[in-house]
């Protein structure tokens, strides 16, 4: 009995150290209007694809790229008012994934482009 | 003499089974710590079968009034009951006053297009909702 209950107890701290914890998260969306001071310009980004290809001042973007982003969001100012807009084949997921990171990235003032 | 036999055989017996009520009390701290309580969509199967999106986002689901869900093919609920977007603000549950400080869930299926999401977050700010969430389930930044 006592092997038994040692082997249960192994199984248990193994499933406890290797389990991955899948916690509900939420995601707060900013749905109102950008509405910029004079100092504050907004800048639109065109998400074309899933994979994050942006075009921001027609130019394209890699935001997969943390890099490469993250010099567009410094050179553009971590609090512009950056305005996703969303093209035809861009899934949850992907929208979701270019919020995450342009968050990583310090932009400050995201918002989706929702008036068209 | 039959008496002490039986006496010491109740002894033994309880004795081995205290290792197993450890299991079980460790099994159910285990399960308590890591399980979560979640709402049953046992009218609407179709909705227990979403993939969440993932998110790097720490922020814990709040508690929210209503829930809006998009299932894989695009199509809306709100809280369980299918409907469109031509008719979701004459659906929406609540009243004028109550929609200022209500919070709103949208669980959206990851492959649902983003322009559906669009759609609904655009009749949401209509009604004059403002505190709206997407729910995500937790990913780890891989750099």
């Amino acid at each position: 009995m006592v092997p038994l209950i040692d082997i249960v107890f192994i199984l248990l701290l193994f499933f406890i150290l290797t389990k991955t914890v899948v916690a509900d998260k939420q995601l707060s969306l900013d749905t109102s209007k950008a509405q910029p001071s004079q100092q504050q310009e907004i800048v639109t980004v065109w998400l074309e694809n899933d994979e994050g290809l942006l075009i921001i001042d027609g130019l394209f973007v890699e935001s997969a790229d943390p890099d490469e982003l993250s010099w567009w969001i410094q050179n553009k100012g971590i609090h512009t008012n950056y305005v996703i807009d969303i093209q035809e084949d861009v899934s949850t997921q992907g929208l979701i994934t270019l919020l995450d990171r342009m968050k990583q990235a310090d932009a400050s003032n995201v918002t989706i482009e929702l008036d068209k | 003499m039959n008496l002490i036999q039986e006496h010491n055989t109740s002894s033994v017996s309880d004795s081995q089974m205290i290792p197993l009520i450890n299991v079980v009390f460790l099994m159910l701290a285990f399960i308590l710590i890591t399980g979560n309580i979640e709402k049953s969509n046992e009218r609407n199967p179709e909705l227990q079968e979403l993939a969440i999106p993932s998110s790097t986002s720490n922020l814990d689901q709040e508690l929210h009034d209503v829930t809006v869900t998009l299932d894989k093919s695009g199509s809306v609920y709100i809280d369980e009951t299918a409907t469109n977007i031509d008719t979701f603000a004459e659906m929406f549950p609540l009243s004028a006053s109550d929609i200022s400080d209500a919070q709103v869930l949208i669980r959206a299926d990851a492959s649902v297009s983003a322009h559906a999401i669009r759609e609904v977050l655009k009749e949401l700010r209509d009604l004059g909702l403002r505190r709206i969430s997407l729910a995500t389930v937790r990913a780890y930044a891989s750099d």
